[in-house]
Order: C-alpha cells, then sequence, then structure tokens
C-alpha cells in the first residue's frame, strides 16, 4: 500500500478527534532545528464544515482490538486496515512543515497488540522527528489509556501538548458503549500526566531561583520539558442521555482537579448502526455551540459553573447564549457604568468580551466613554447598549427593563439572520435550490420540517380568489356587481 | 493659462512621495522644515489634486527620513516608530495624510525624553544610545491607548489590518520546493507585508533558503539562509517543480479531502476564516490535479527527497514567467508523462 493511500485512509480514521489545536507554548527558532512554536498557534488551512487544520492529524494505525460502538475503526467493522512506520511519517511531516501546510503533528492511535506496543511505534516517530530531524515545531500526542507510565513519561518528554480521550462523560455511558475501557483506565493516565507536569514545573523553577550564594551551574545539557502545553481531553455529546448540567460540572472538576488546559465536545454523528446508539439523523450543532460558549465562560470570562446552569434546568437555553441566559436572571447587577465600573464586572455585560474589556479600561483613562468612543472600540455595542450607563446616559430607552423584553431583543438573529449556515435558514415547507445540494454531500441537518408536505392553504372565507383580471376588466364582466 | 502669475498658495499644498517608507518621512520632515501644512499627501498615481492646489514633489532623503525617526523614538518611544512603519504598509489610500497628522500629533503633544532625570545622561551620546531608541520596552506610550481619538484611532486600526493581513499570510502562504530552495508566489491585496514575513520564515527554515514574492506589489523577499533583502521586481524566472514537489501537493490535498466531515458542512464558516481571496494561491483549494499516475513513483520519491533529473525538467515545461496566472500555465501542459 503506497503513502497516498495510507494517508487517506488514517486521515479519514482521525478526522472525528477535534482536540487539534497548535496554541499553548511558544518556542523560539534554535539554531540547528527546524521550526518554532506560537503561544497562539497558526490555521493553515480550514475544512468544508469550518474546522481549523493546523495538525498533521493522523493515526499511527487504524487496527484496533477494541469494539466501541460508535467508532468507525472499531474491530467488528468492516475497513481498510493501514499503518505508518514511523520513517513514513517522520518524513511526511517534515516535508508537509517546510511547504508551511502545517505547524506540526497530531498523533492518535488505534490499539495495534496491547497499548505498549501502539505507545512505543508513537514514541519511535517522535524520537526520529527530535532527535534526527531537529523537528522545533508543536507535537500533540494521545496517549492510550492502560500504556505502562514509563511509556508515558517518555512521551510526554517528546510531545509538546498529551491529552487522553474521556469519550463519554459517565461511568455507566462508558459501559454502554465501550465496553472494554472504563473510567480508571482513563483517569489514570490523566491524572499521571497531570502529576508529571507539576513536577517538572517545580524542578525547573528550583533550578532556576538563586537562594544561595555561590550561583547555580545551570545543567549544560537541557532536558526537554514535560507536556510543556499542557492535558486536554475530548468528549462525545449526544450519543447518550447526560444533560448539560453533568457534562459542564464534570468539565469544571477536570479543570479544577486535573488542571487540564481545554476540554474538548464533539457533537455525536451517526456513523455506525448499532441498537446501543441513538438512530435518529439530528446532529446536535447546536447544543455543542451553547457547551462551547459556556466552556469559554469558565475560562475566560471567570464565571462558576452554577451560575450558568443548575439542577432545575439542566439544559442550556438554545435561543440565547449562556452569559446573555446570567444577564437576564440577574438584572438587578445592571445597569452597569463603563467608565468606572471594574472588569469584572464589564465582563458580564454581553456584547463586552475579554478584548473589549480590556480595551474600555485603557481608553477610559484618556477620555470619558460615550456612545460613540464605544461604538469605535468594537464592543458589540447594539447588545450591550440594554446593560451599561455612558457616563450616565442609558442608551437602551425604548425598550422595557424586563427579561422578557430583552430577551427577544437578545434571541434577535445576528446580522438580520444573514450570518450562519445557509442550510439552517429555510423555513418549513419553502422551495430552497440548496435542497439538492445538501443531499449531494449526504448532509444530515435537515430540519425535519423538510421530510413533511405543506398542507393545502386554507381559503378564507368571504375573500375573493385571484383569478388574474384587473379590477376595471372585472367591472366589464360584471358590470351588475360594481356598486355605483 | 492666466495671464496672472500665481502666487504660491500655501494653505492648498498637495505633496508627492515616491511611496516608500523613506520618502513618506522626507515629506513630513520636509512639512516641517518649509513650515508647511499640506493638505494630502501621496504617491504620484494615487494623488487627486484639488483646485488651486501647488504640489510639490518630495526627493526621498535618507538622512531626513533617519533624522525624523531618530526624533519620533526619542519623543514617543520605540513602540510608536513601530507603530508608523507598521501603518504604512498597508494600501489604504488615505494612510500617508493619516500618518503625517499622526506624526504632527505625537511630537506636538507628547513630552520629550527627560535628559535631565535619565540616569544614562552622563554616558548618553544624545543621538544613537538613547534609552528610548533601544529599549523597546521602556514605557507602553500613552498614545497606544488612544483608540477613540480621532487622529490616533485611525493609525491604530490601520496598524491592527496590517497585522491581521501578516497573520493571514502566515497562515496561507504555500511554498514549493525548486531545485536550489524553497520558494513560492503570494498575492495580498491589503497591504505590503512581505518585510513583516520574512523574519519569521527565517526563523521558521533555519538555514534554507527561499523567496516570497508578491505579485501585486512587485517585491520579492529573498533569504539565503543567512540574511535577507528585499527586492523590487516585475517578473520573476521560476524553474520548473520537482517530481515530489506535486507528489506533496498531492498529498495534502489527499489528506484535506479525507479530513472533511460531510455531516457538519459549512461553506460560509469557511469563508469567514479563509476569505477567497486567498484561494489563488492555496494549493489544496484548486481543482483535483488529474495525475493519479503519480502513486507507481510515489515510495521512489519519498524515500530519495531529490531533483528530479534532467531529462524530467527539460520535458515539462519553460520557465514560467510570474504573471498572476503561474499555477494556471502549468496545468495547461501536463507536466508528468
Amino acid at each position: 500500500m503506497d503513502i497516498l493511500e495510507k494517508l487517506e485512509i488514517l486521515s479519514d480514521a482521525a478526522k472525528y478527534d477535534v482536540a487539534c489545536t497548535s496554541s499553548g507554548i511558544t518556542r523560539n527558532a534554535q539554531a540547528g532545528k527546524v521550526g518554532l512554536a506560537s503561544v497562539s498557534g497558526c490555521c493553515h488551512s480550514f475544512t468544508p464544515d469550518g474546522r481549523c487544520i493546523t495538525l498533521l492529524k493522523v493515526l499511527m494505525t487504524n487496527e484496533c482490538v477494541y469494539d466501541c460502538a460508535y467508532c468507525v475503526n472499531r474491530s467488528s467493522n468492516e475497513v481498510t486496515r493501514a499503518s505508518f512506520t514511523p520513517q513514513e511519517l517522520a518524513d511526511l511531516t517534515m516535508a508537509f512543515y517546510r511547504r508551511n501546510y502545517i505547524e506540526g503533528l497530531f498523533l492518535s492511535s488505534g490499539v495495534a497488540k496491547n497499548p505498549d506496543h501502539t505507545t512505543e511505534l508513537m514514541i519511535q516517530t517522535l524520537r526520529l522527528l527530535r532527535n534526527e530531524y531537529a523537528f522545533n515545531g508543536y507535537i500533540h500526542a494521545k496517549a492510550i489509556p492502560g500504556a505502562s507510565p514509563e511509556l508515558i513519561d517518555e512521551l510526554g518528554h517528546l510531545a509538546d501538548r498529551m491529552s487522553v480521550n474521556m469519550e463519554l462523560p459517565s461511568q455507566e455511558s462508558l459501559k454502554l458503549l465501550a465496553p472494554q475501557k472504563n473510567k480508571q483506565r482513563i483517569l489514570t493516565p490523566m491524572r499521571h500526566i497531570q502529576q508529571n507536569i507539576a513536577t517538572d514545573h517545580e524542578t525547573r523553577a528550583l533550578t532556576r531561583t538563586r537562594n544561595t550564594y555561590y550561583p547555580n551551574k545551570a545543567p549544560t545539557k537541557k532536558t526537554r520539558a514535560y507536556a510543556p502545553a499542557g492535558q486536554s481531553t475530548q468528549m462525545i455529546i449526544g450519543a447518550t442521555p447526560e444533560s448539560d448540567f453533568h457534562i459542564l460540572n464534570l468539565s469544571a472538576a477536570l479543570y479544577k482537579h486535573l488542571a487540564l488546559k481545554r476540554v474538548f465536545f464533539s457533537a455525536y454523528l451517526p456513523i455506525n448502526q448499532d441498537a446501543r446508539l441513538p438512530q435518529n439523523d439530528a446532529i446536535q450543532l447546536n447544543r455543542e455551540h451553547r457547551l462551547y460558549q459556556a466552556d469559554w465562560l469558565l475560562r475566560f470570562y471567570h464565571f462558576d459553573v452554577s451560575e450558568l446552569i443548575d439542577q432545575d434546568k439542566p439544559f442550556l437555553d438554545t435561543e440565547v447564549d449562556p452569559k446573555a441566559n446570567w444577564a437576564l436572571n440577574h438584572l438587578d447587577f445592571f445597569p452597569v457604568e463603563v467608565n468606572t465600573a471594574p472588569l469584572q464586572d464589564l465582563l458580564r455585560v454581553p456584547g463586552i468580551g475579554p478584548k473589549g474589556a480590556r480595551l474600555i479600561v485603557q481608553a477610559r483613562k484618556k477620555s470619558c466613554l460615550k456612545e460613540q468612543e464605544l461604538r469605535k472600540l468594537g464592543v458589540a455595542y447594539k447588545r450591550a447598549r440594554y446593560f451599561i450607563t455612558c457616563n450616565g446616559t442609558y442608551g437602551g430607552k425604548g425598550i422595557s427593563f424586563t427579561p422578557e423584553a430583552l430577551r427577544a431583543q437578545l434571541a434577535a438573529p445576528i446580522d438580520g439572520g444573514r450570518h450562519g449556515r445557509r442550510a439552517d435558514k429555510c423555513l418549513a415547507g419553502q422551495l430552497s435550490i440548496f435542497d439538492c445540494i445538501e443531499q449531494e454531500h449526504g448532509s444530515q441537518t435537515l430540519p425535519q420540517s423538510h421530510a413533511q408536505t405543506l398542507p393545502a392553504p386554507t381559503p378564507i372565507l368571504g375573500a375573493e380568489q385571484a383569478d388574474g383580471l384587473f379590477g376595471w376588466q372585472q367591472a366589464i364582466l360584471h358590470p351588475e356587481k360594481v356598486r355605483a | 493659462m492666466s495671464v496672472f502669475v500665481h502666487e504660491e498658495n500655501p494653505q492648498n499644498v498637495a505633496y508627492v512621495f515616491d511611496g516608500t517608507l523613506e520618502g513618506l518621512l522626507s515629506a513630513v520632515f520636509f512639512a516641517y522644515q518649509a513650515g508647511e501644512d499640506p493638505q494630502d499627501i501621496d504617491t504620484l498615481t494615487r494623488l487627486q489634486p484639488r483646485l488651486g492646489q501647488t504640489i510639490r514633489t518630495i526627493d526621498t532623503s535618507i538622512s531626513s527620513a533617519l533624522r525624523l525617526q531618530r526624533g519620533i523614538s526619542r519623543v514617543c518611544g520605540a513602540d510608536i516608530f513601530d507603530l508608523i512603519k507598521h501603518a504604512s504598509l498597508s494600501d489604504a489610500p488615505q494612510t500617508p495624510y493619516a500618518i503625517y497628522a499622526f506624526i504632527r500629533y505625537a511630537l506636538a503633544t507628547q513630552k520629550h525624553h527627560p535628559c535631565t532625570s535619565c540616569n544614562k545622561r552622563h554616558s548618553c551620546s544624545r543621538t544613537t544610545s538613547c534609552i528610548a531608541l533601544q529599549n523597546k520596552s521602556y514605557s507602553a506610550s500613552p498614545l497606544r491607548n488612544e483608540h477613540a481619538h480621532t487622529i490616533t484611532g485611525p493609525i491604530l486600526r490601520l496598524e491592527r489590518a496590517v497585522l491581521n493581513e501578516r497573520h493571514r499570510m502566515k497562515q496561507f502562504l504555500r511554498f514549493e520546493q525548486t531545485a536550489q530552495g524553497v520558494w513560492f508566489a503570494k498575492c495580498n491585496r491589503n497591504a505590503n507585508v512581505v518585510p513583516l514575513l520574512m523574519d519569521y520564515f527565517q526563523a521558521r527554515f533555519g538555514t534554507e533558503s527561499f523567496v516570497i514574492y508578491d505579485e501585486i506589489h512587485h517585491v520579492a523577499g529573498i533569504c539565503d539562509g543567512k540574511d535577507w533583502q528585499l527586492v523590487q521586481t516585475n517578473a520573476l524566472n521560476i524553474p520548473a517543480q520537482t517530481q515530489n514537489e506535486l507528489l506533496m501537493q498531492a498529498a495534502w490535498k489527499c489528506f484535506y479531502d479525507a479530513v472533511s466531515i460531510d455531516a457538519r458542512y459549512h461553506p460560509e464558516l469557511r469563508r469567514q476564516f479563509m476569505p477567497k481571496r486567498f484561494w489563488k494561491n492555496i494549493c489544496e483549494m484548486h481543482e483535483r490535479m488529474p495525475d493519479k499516475s503519480l502513486l507507481h513513483t510515489s515510495q521512489d520519491a519519498l524515500n530519495s527527497p531529490q531533483i528530479a533529473p534532467d531529462s524530467l525538467l527539460r520535458d515539462t515545461s519553460t520557465p514560467v514567467k510570474s504573471k498572476s496566472g503561474i499555477k494556471l500555465s502549468r496545468f495547461a501542459e501536463p507536466s508528468c508523462q
């Protein structure tokens, strides 16, 4: 099997892994090495579904001894199996990197013979890249649950980011859909990685501080840091009946106790026919979107999980985003005065994000901010004006300050409805030329109403039926009906 | 022509410069020297003179540009000069005049770096070793915060636009390997960002040589592994691609197609992140390459990534003149077999 075919099979098998970013560390170019890394990452291309391509995302091999229900590579599926040799994969990565197609490598794998064997193959590839080819770019490695701790140590020293897929949000779901995996086998390597990162941090900090009279001699041979960009994980949304409350609390606990950098959510896509999996075709893209918005609120806006969601309403609101939802439920917190409020309060206003809040804090040192200045600063003034005052002036007059009225304003479609997927904008029964295009691509996101036929319009009693004649023509034909 | 002799109207003057940053700084220096306040500053091709306007062509003088640079750095800080440098690379029509107004405003309102209280005043020679010139993070200038100001705001937005364009180029540049080194052809419409990219790619490539060519602005950045320089050029003679190069492009296109999920098809989002004006130079967005016969030679080509033999090069194609149709001309004559 040749390299193009292998690449096609193994990247097709890896495409459902969404945890693919190249951000987290900055590493400057070093003499004798190829490449560098930047903390914000760099997306080199975008797929037709809008996701970014920044790393060469492949599986080492798609042979797998496990039989998880949702996975396209499960052992009971009939798919062509392929494997990269470490040399092939390293060559491909360097060739793509030099051409500026990618920032680095994202290496995952199916479990070939046992977790240790697969991890050893991955380690061989990474060693080739780091030592022989002097690759200084970004490497994201997936640790296989069940691999031995020494191998995970070695993998972490070669990669920049490690992750272990949580797959499903609860032990019951795992038992149902992936009976060969269990919660402990997944959490153990995550805890192990977290401890390794923490000890590595401490050791490096100790060698840097000068707390003795005699200067410390820094070790001449520099060792690589352990997973400097941290750890992340991924779970599938919609395959099993957990609520958003359960999922968000799990994410918050993972951030707090396992010090994860990021939790990724992936909407369940029906690939396999299986009685254990939900059989409808609806893909919960909107729910995934709201979960990501809630995740951002936890990490960048300093919200607490209990503020976003609670036991009584365990699902996030689909109409408005979670931040607007919080604002509508806590109208006593508003209006906020932009010229004096602290940064934390500014972050709570719908329409003001971290960048806008920082700009406001900077700009208000020089001048008093009124509506004109706020518009220039790049704040979403149309949304924010109901919740702020500019030097005492409230800009949201005309709309009553009640949750219902403000919800109608905030839930209005963005940009007058021009923003967003064209496929989602079709109304029930409306003919659309995009219908045929959607079917070509095998899209499964048509709303249910497309399948139904329109009911015939009921005639309104007493109204005249249109028959293509002008009024004066009617009058000539039926002169007796004209009221003189 | 009228009978009367027109007196030069000092109120209504326009300056014409040569389009470079040095030229713009010379023009601003001239305005200070002559005590004038021009209404417009622009290049000859872009200037639209007003009625009764006197037009002065300013010669580019490196010494006056350097003097002005030092003056700005001493008064406002080196980061403000960087701001001006970035903003001047923009293609927006009002850029030169906006920069002129900004320099006037900054030099008028900012306090000079106080030499009397500076702790290096005894060793400083006041021209080259001023702290403000050397240490870029000496103090974040308060001008940086004035986003809502009528003169400073536009400059900050221009700089933001130029830096965004540079980031887009970092994302979407695609290199191709030729016999000598890797290079590529790019085009960007909004800003002339090649000077800003050369450092980044030199760091990324290490010791390899490369060329970045900007078709719209006719500027080529050339790096030979140690140093880089800019060259103004209209046409470029590029040798043909290697066999391995076509294989790599086919592999990348194959990867790109394999990674997309049809069920989440959302072309509007992709267009938002990757505007269509970049697609011309992004190889995976072209039509699928017709040469499936590459599969037979793929294994050897991958194992020996050297230059293709001479006979192949001679057969394939003539050296391509770089107008905007580089890719088109290659595919017009099928290169392999």
